[in-house]
């Protein structure tokens, strides 16, 4: 079970590029996708799922090249895309089993799939009511359940958790775990915390180019004794935001505590931290960013 | 001076956004195009063997005339829409949070909506200057004749036009493609009654126009009886003579009177907007009606909406057996059915169902005439829809990231289509196949193959519903209704029944899936 790009690029009106020279190569196992708004994480992840042609480079499913046949990947395919429509005066039942139909799964076995998926995504209750009547979170549940009709190998899920609460993350988070066994799940999301807790391995991408992808623990060797935390009066955070990588902040009584990422200490009182994953992320985000005022 | 700057500017922005979109292009191409017909006298008045002279008050006033009518029938489905782009885009819920009032909002719409029609207008008065300047038979050019009647004539049509589009934008009922219907009979309507001069309902001053330049050529010729022919008159064999009698008509002289009746339909507008106003909803959804479901069951799921929590989430999926996918187009028709005929309220299969009950029960030639005709026009919104959902719902990434969607779902949302057009007239194709009259039931059953196709290929290409209703609209009421044989699809009259039309239509149908097909790979291609 093998995804692979190489040079992929999408080129849109304007000369306008979505994604460039993006190489990877995954096994089974989740991938987050991570990276800022416009990052190219939705071009890449409708081409993976065969709905946007590349206009350079390719991308293949176990050898077999997705723009050219598509219906080789289409076939074990689950998608969930960031933005996605009901039609709003059928119920669950009604449009899963018309989702169904076009995946080629019907009759008896569909009715039980479609059941079984109802009840993984807790949705049994309100399986007769008419999709423009639930709320935003039911209907992402619903999205969750169609991506899940046929089992798929290749799960895509783009910003899955918008819409979700907060437990309802969790939940999802670890059905993504339980699926990743022996299948390739593509998770993107702007949200570290999300990628953090499922990731098997992390793409990071900027401006529609990969700036790295590696294990989590790979990834947080690199800003080791790189992340200080120091506590700074108000007045001062401004400054300090302009003269280096600030992450998470917090309010207490001395002042405001931020944790801030560099490769030397901020400031005279800034105490060494544990790196997250968060921190690597702006860190390298960061000297992306540079790099061309650098070179 | 502030809420009208603010007027303006909205109107501003809703003129330019429609006519920045491409289907405008694709309008204004239409519209030149009648143009055309119009000045190469294919679409004209005509006085039988007589004929005015080609001056400036003649040329103004036939495209005028004509300009009027079409803007009175198709104009309207040309600027309706804005309102509902607002509500579906969300803009709505925004404006409606904004301190901009209803009026104000409405009033702006209208302005935009008259806006485009003058932009039409004006195109096509700047057509027949163009061809008045190669055509005069006078050799002088008489400004005020010329665009006089635009002014009095059009301006005031196109007013009333844009008000209705408001009201029907702005009415719960009339919003979709029931107020299409309604609004095609209305127009149709006050065309006539307008030809039959009853004078307060001639819209497009066709009586005032005619009776002026009858008198002239009365006038000219005394004595001598002046006949009148309006329209499609390009095959009428006496427009093929030469011999013409000719008469100078100097234009409409307009009295008090007259203008009264220019400016009554301003003030109905006016009105309409008022009622259009009363009747807005502000974008409230508790206001727009949930389709398809009661009262109670509305109030029972709006409480229920709270969240059953994502309690079972994530528990035993490995457990469960993998599906085993087996294609078959019956069942994905059989979906495409199901979506469909979703979400109308139950008279509308009620209807439906007793059409083609009817069809079996009445006498043949009613059926024929009127039964068959009904029962063809009752799912429109149902064809209308083939095509378009996938981009109005925002589903075409979940079907396009499916095996083979253009070999599984698009053929059958074909197939589905044309399973509701055999249902459609099943009763009289059964009677006529019983009763011998095999012309006749294989031109209901090309009618079946054909209006489907059509509609996959108006609704692939456009992503709207709107092109296959105004369209099939036109089609459905000036063949079957008014019996033009060229047009009538459904065989209402024997005239209108013929093997070469059906070898067309059915030629047509299998072109149409062709371009059909092609436009869907594209968006395939290019989603």
């Amino acid at each position: 079970m093998n995804l692979r790009t190489d040079q992929l690029g999408k080129r849109y009106k304007g000369n306008v590029w979505g994604l460039r020279e993006f190489s990877l190569n995954v096994g089974p196992g989740i991938l987050g996708l991570l990276g800022p708004n416009g990052a190219g994480k939705s071009t890449l992840m409708r081409i993976l799922a065969t709905v946007t042609k590349p206009t350079e480079g390719n991308a293949s499913w176990n050898g077999h090249d997705i723009a050219s046949s598509p219906d080789s990947i289409r076939r074990i395919l689950g998608y969930l895309p960031q933005a996605f429509g009901i039609y709003p005066n059928l119920n669950a039942i009604e449009f899963l089993s018309y989702l169904a139909a076009a995946r080629g799964l019907s009759g008896k076995p569909a009715r039980k799939r479609i059941s079984q998926m109802l009840e993984l995504v807790n949705l049994r209750d309100s399986q007769k009511r008419r999709l423009g009547s639930l709320s935003g979170g039911m209907k992402q549940r619903v999205g969750i359940a169609q991506a899940l009709l046929n089992d798929p190998e290749l799960l895509i899920v783009d910003e899955p958790t918008a819409g979700l609460d907060p437990e309802e993350r969790i939940r999802f988070r670890n059905l993504l775990s339980e699926l990743s066994g022996n299948r390739i799940v593509i998770l993107s999301s702007h949200i570290v915390s999300d990628i953090e807790a499922v990731a098997t391995s992390i793409a990071i991408m900027n401006k529609g180019q990969l700036l790295v992808h590696a294990a989590p623990e790979d990834l947080l060797r690199r800003v080791r004794a790189k992340v200080w935390e120091v506590v700074f009066a108000s007045s001062e955070l401004t400054e300090l935001k302009r003269t280096h990588i600030v992450g998470s902040t917090t309010r207490t009584a001395e002042g405001v505590r931020a944790r801030v990422v560099g490769d030397g200490a901020p400031a005279a009182t800034a105490r060494q931290g544990s790196p997250t994953l968060e921190d690597a992320y702006l860190w390298l985000l960061s000297n992306h960013q540079r790099e061309p005022q650098d070179g | 001076m502030d809420s009208l700057r603010i007027l303006f500017q909205l109107s501003l922005a809703d003129f330019r956004e429609r006519t920045r979109r491409y289907s405008f292009l694709v309008t204004m191409i239409g519209v030149m195009f009648f143009g055309y017909l119009v000045i190469t006298g294919q679409y004209t008045v005509k006085f039988g063997e007589y004929k005015a002279i080609y001056n400036s008050a003649w040329a103004g006033s036939v495209m005028a005339v004509c300009s009027s009518i079409m803007m009175a029938i198709a104009g309207f489905y040309l600027i309706r829409g804005s309102i509902k782009r607002d509500r579906l885009t969300g803009v709505g819920q925004i404006i409606a949070t904004t301190r901009l009032s209803g009026r104000d909002y409405l009033t702006s719409k209208l302005l935009s909506n008259i806006a485009t029609l003058w932009l039409m207008i004006a195109s096509l008065a700047v057509l027949a200057l163009a061809t008045l300047l190669v055509k005069n038979e006078t050799g002088t050019i008489n400004l005020w004749a010329f665009v006089s009647p635009f002014l009095i004539i059009s301006l005031p049509a196109s007013i009333l036009v844009a008000s209705v589009a408001v009201f029907f934008d702005t009415a719960r009922w009339l919003r979709g493609s029931l107020g299409n219907i309604i609004y095609l009979f209305l127009a149709e309507s006050l065309v006539v009654l307008g030809m039959l001069a009853v004078p307060f309902l001639d819209l497009a001053s066709v009586a005032v126009f005619t009776d002026s330049a009858r008198a002239a050529g009365e006038m000219a010729f005394p004595g001598e009886r002046i006949g009148l022919l309006m329209g499609f008159v390009a095959f009428d064999p006496v427009m093929q003579s030469e011999a013409f009698k000719t008469f100078s008509w100097t234009g409409i002289d307009w009295t008090s009177h007259m203008l009264l009746l220019r400016l009554h339909w301003i003030v109905i507008a006016l009105a309409v907007t008022g009622v259009a106003v009363h009747l807005f909803d502000r974008f409230d959804p508790t206001k727009s009606g949930l389709r398809g479901i009661s009262r109670r069951t509305r109030t029972a799921t709006l409480a229920e909406a709270k969240e059953t929590p994502l309690a079972g989430i994530g528990f035993g999926y490995d457990s469960l057996l993998p599906p085993e996918p087996r294609f078959r187009l019956i069942r994905m028709v059989g979906a495409e059915l199901r979506l469909a005929l979703k979400g109308f309220p139950w008279f509308w299969y009620i209807v439906a169902l007793g059409l083609v009950v009817a069809q079996c029960a009445a006498p043949f030639e009613i059926a024929r005439l009127y039964l068959v005709p009904a029962s063809m026009i009752w799912p429109l919104v149902i064809w209308s829809s083939a095509g378009t959902r996938e981009s109005r719902f925002g589903t075409m990434q979940l079907l396009f990231s499916s095996p083979n969607p253009l070999q599984r779902q698009f053929p059958a949302i074909w197939l589905a289509g044309l399973s509701i057009a055999m249902a459609s007239v099943s009763g009289m194709f059964l009677r006529a196949s019983i009763a011998g009259q095999w012309p006749y039931a294989a031109t209901l059953l090309v009618a079946a193959f054909f209006v489907p196709a059509v509609s996959l290929t108006l609704g692939t290409l456009s992503g709207s519903k709107k092109l296959f209703e105004v369209t099939y609209l036109m089609i459905w009421y000036i063949g079957s209704i008014d019996h033009l044989a060229a047009l009538d699809l459904l065989g209402t009259t024997d005239e209108s029944v013929s093997l070469t039309k059906m070898g067309l239509l059915g030629l047509a149908a299998v072109g149409s899936l062709v371009i059909a097909l092609v436009a869907r790979r594209r968006q395939l291609n290019c989603a």
